[in-house]
């Protein structure tokens, strides 16, 4: 064996350390909790361990697509995720044009005041959005006392109980705390093009507009795909907190998405982890399906695969 | 190169840490300073408590009372705070806590799982049990798998009176207002529920806001405490001589029929607050609020109707009761309480030991034999004598101090040398006790609660009470219902009940969405057709989620509770 590729061997090997760290959190976080997975074979109820007794193979499968009953109750819940899911995909440019027209404004002062007051709501947690939306929205809210007290309205409304545009509003509300997040990541990317360009445009006499949708949008478009596709593998993803918080008794039909049904067995008393477990299952295949898919489709349209 | 290599290796060991859990715990328990005259060693003592609604080191004067008897500090673990996965969690590392507080099915099953421990050996050398010996056999017998002298767990809340009678002076749920609006509206003689909303009706028309302005509403009520159904309505439905129970509606003979029965109590209380609702005498937000929300509202007399009698502590005082302002039941001819009896046999909870540890099982033990004794629940029931509470001056038990009286409402400071801080914050986090406050106290003949001594049964006396004797001839509520044959006293037993099964629990959990819905959408249907086709449609809907099965595993399994319930009364 030579000595170069006995130095080269040496060189792998310490590459090989270095990532390994990485590998070894990669293993503990996000394979190792796959285990769990078990336990949507088992008929688990704590405290008592598992035993082989207690297998049941597929049946908590089977009975989500058994009965009549649940099958619609599977497919509602299903239905909410998508319906919200997909209002928030097809919205999914917002923050590219919010951080472009941010980009615009000139005066640096305001620019900065409005991205501050855009971000911060996405460090309130929903817990404490929710006790806002009641002291503002509840019959007895401020929007309600105010609305009557210049007579605008005779009676209070109730937005909390109602469940008319449900989705939209529950899109507003998760664009007002996200929005400003959102779109840090297209203001670096827009930092990041090369001025030059800009410049060059500008020469050519290019307005505004024609700068922004000749060079801006083009340059910030691959960003775009990569987020787009990372939402579409969350489609399922929504996250039940937003929900949790909102969900009561006239709304839960349209606003119980996939996660929350999986939180509201798992908790129910007593809780049926059992079941929750194969849910949350199906959801993970689901959404690596949708991952490829979409990286299938970016594949065909773009002629490049994203993964 | 070898700096280089040094660093990665460095860098790899971080991680290596970060990835373990950065270490051992430090096992290092850092003293107080709250000075202990104990030669005991020092130990930290973890509750699992079920009923707890507070998690962590228990704090102020309690805190220092534990340390100076035991040397211990107590760190609660509250499932109802940390989310009810965390016993999942524990149960599957193998330790709950060294003292636990659980429902009596998952006491079942911590024996069969291993989690809790006998400890017969160390109950010999304890002296407070004696005095239940009874009720210990009789619990720990039930279990399955515990043999004979064998004790594994303790009932909550335990009395020394009887299984039949019932001892406190207002009933555990009634229809109660304030005097002074009760009074205005001219002390209405009521027959039924419609005279009920009637009478509320009349009281928000003379009291449409608090004295701060605020909006009141004749009935306020609250989602989040809602099991199977609807909590609130399930608290009402005992007003009809019906109870609750998962998918039954189990009158006081014992007869049981399912809980969606048009005659049933459930829905007969639904009607009630639709009309009151109809008559828009219930706060809109109730569907949406949570009890936070509720809790002011109760502490600021904007809701007119409370049933429960704890909720009487929101408002009712001695002053007020003499402004005429205090709470009271006021009767309605056509009902019939269901009111279980003192908790004899325990309240359906059971504290137990957690720990293999012998040294640690020992001061456990310690703990609980004090909190079973006569000193022990004095404390935990009625505060700290010489700041809450002291000698009645004519010798007759304890009487409260000023400050004693309000010190829970107003969470008052208490002096540094009980231990500091808050008086509600400092009380026993685990929220559980031995025996119940009704139990008599052998040092002096009285309850261990206060209304029960008979210097504040005398300070209890107020204007309002005095008229309400006026106008019901009655000494207090529970005599009036008894002597006019409006309660029925149902012996409480404590039973182990069969546990869901998995198949069991996914029906339940969908089910209790649907009844839950339904329900509140029922309050505030817009009519009394809407109403009734919500109710129709729920009926049906439940079918499809197998509510039978449901339905039928519920009743074998109250069957028990209904025969232990004949064996008590028989037996007395």
């Amino acid at each position: 064996m030579s000595s170069s590729s006995k130095s080269k061997k040496m060189r792998s090997y310490k590459e090989f350390l270095l990532i390994l760290p990485f590998l070894i959190l990669v293993a503990v976080f996000s394979y190792y909790p796959l285990y769990g997975w078990i336990y949507a074979f088992f008929d688990y109820q704590p405290p008592l361990p598992f035993s082989w007794d207690s297998f049941v193979g597929t049946k908590w499968f089977k009975i989500l697509f058994q009965n009549k009953s649940y099958f619609k109750q599977t497919l509602q819940v299903l239905r909410n995720t998508f319906a919200m899911s997909g209002i928030a995909l097809l919205f999914s440019w917002l923050p590219m044009f919010f951080a472009i027209f941010l980009n615009e404004i000139k005066n640096l002062r305001f620019r900065k005041f409005v991205q501050t007051v855009t971000t911060l709501p996405n460090f309130i947690s929903w817990v404490l959005v929710y006790s806002v939306a009641f002291l503002l929205m509840s019959n007895n809210g401020m929007f309600n006392s105010f609305a009557m007290d210049i007579g605008l309205i005779d009676t209070p409304i109730d937005f909390l109980k109602s469940n008319q545009h449900i989705w939209f509003k529950m899109w507003l509300w998760l664009t007002w705390k996200n929005l400003g997040w959102a779109a840090i990541m297209y203001i670096a990317a827009i930092s990041s093009i090369d001025t030059e360009l800009f410049e060059a445009a500008r020469v050519d006499g290019a307005s505004r507009l024609r700068i922004i949708r000749h060079i801006t949008i083009p340059s910030l478009l691959p960003t775009f795909f990569v987020l787009l596709l990372l939402n579409i593998s969350n489609f399922l993803n929504n996250g039940m907190e937003q929900y949790f918080v909102f969900q009561n008794s006239w709304n839960r039909e349209y606003i119980q998405v996939l996660d929350l049904y999986v939180y509201n067995l798992s908790t129910s008393k007593p809780p049926v982890y059992s079941v929750s477990t194969a849910l949350s299952m199906l959801k993970s295949i689901v959404s690596l399906v949708l991952l490829f898919g979409a990286n299938t489709f970016s594949k065909v349209v773009r002629k490049q695969s994203i993964l | 190169m070898k700096k280089q290599f040094r660093f990665i290796i460095v860098a790899m060991l971080v991680m290596a840490m970060l990835v373990t859990g950065c270490g051992k715990k430090d096992k290092k328990d850092k003293d107080t300073g709250l000075g202990t005259g104990s030669d005991l060693e020092h130990m930290v003592i973890e509750v699992y408590s079920q009923p707890a609604n507070f998690q962590g080191e228990q704090p102020g004067w309690t805190a220092k009372i534990l340390k100076d008897k035991f040397n211990i500090t107590l760190n609660i673990i509250a499932p109802q705070v940390a989310g009810g996965d965390i016993f999942a969690a524990r149960s599957a590392s193998g330790f709950l806590g060294d003292l636990v507080v659980l429902d009596n099915a998952d006491i079942q099953a911590c024996i069969k799982s291993g989690l809790i421990y006998d400890v017969s050996d160390h109950m010999k050398k304890m002296t407070s049990f004696e005095e239940f010996k009874n009720q210990l056999d009789v619990y720990n017998s039930s279990l399955d798998g515990v043999g004979e002298g064998v004790y594994y767990a303790w009932p909550t809340e335990m009395t020394n009176t009887s299984p039949t009678t019932f001892t406190p002076t207002i009933p555990g749920t009634a229809p109660t207002i304030p005097w002074d609006y009760y009074a205005e509206v001219g002390a209405p003689e009521m027959e039924n529920l419609s005279d009920l909303v009637k009478t509320l009706r009349a009281i928000q028309d003379l009291h449409p806001t608090n004295a701060a302005g605020d909006p009141s509403y004749g009935i306020t009520l609250w989602p989040d405490w809602d099991g199977t159904s609807i909590e609130n309505v399930n608290q009402l439905t005992k007003w009809y001589g019906q109870e609750v129970n998962g998918s039954i509606l189990l009158d006081t003979s014992g007869n049981m029929i399912e809980l969606t029965d048009d005659s049933g109590a459930y829905r007969r209380i639904l009607q009630f607050f639709f009309e009151a609702n109809q008559a828009g005498v219930v706060d809109p937000d109730s569907g949406t609020q949570n009890w936070d929300s509720v809790n002011s509202k109760f502490n600021s007399k904007r809701a007119f109707l409370i049933w429960n009698d704890w909720q009487q502590g929101f408002w009712n005082t001695t002053e007020r009761g003499n402004n005429r302002e205090n709470y009271m039941m006021v009767p309605i001819n056509d009902m019939n309480i269901y009111q279980p009896s003192d908790p004899f046999f325990g309240s359906g909870r059971a504290f137990a030991v957690g720990t293999k540890d012998p040294a640690k099982q020992e001061r456990v033990m310690m703990l609980l034999d004090w909190m079973s004794s006569p000193d022990g629940l004095e404390t935990i029931h009625g505060g700290i004598k010489g700041f809450n509470y002291e000698d009645a001056p004519d010798g007759k038990g304890y009487i409260r101090t000023p400050i004693g009286e309000t010190a829970l409402m107003d969470n008052s400071p208490v002096p540094e040398e009980f231990g500091g801080g808050l008086y509600a914050d400092g009380m026993l986090q685990i929220n559980q006790w031995m025996q119940a406050g009704v139990a008599t106290n052998p040092k002096t003949g009285y309850g261990y609660v206060g209304n029960l001594w008979p210097a504040e049964v005398e300070k209890a006396k107020t204007a309002t009470t005095k008229e309400w004797s006026e106008r019901f001839d009655a000494e207090n509520p529970v005599d009036y219902l008894i002597k006019n044959n409006k309660t029925t006293v149902v012996p409480f037993v404590n039973v182990n009940l069969a546990p869901d099964t998995t198949d069991i629990a996914l029906i339940r959990s969908n089910c209790a969405t649907l009844v839950k819905d339904a329900s509140w959408k029922m309050v505030f249907a817009k009519d009394q057709a809407e109403f009734d086709s919500i109710w129709n449609t729920l009926k049906e809907d439940l079918d499809g989620f197998d509510w039978n099965k449901l339905v039928e595993f519920d009743k074998e399994k109250l069957q028990v509770l209904v025969d232990e319930r004949a064996k008590a009364l028989n037996s007395n």
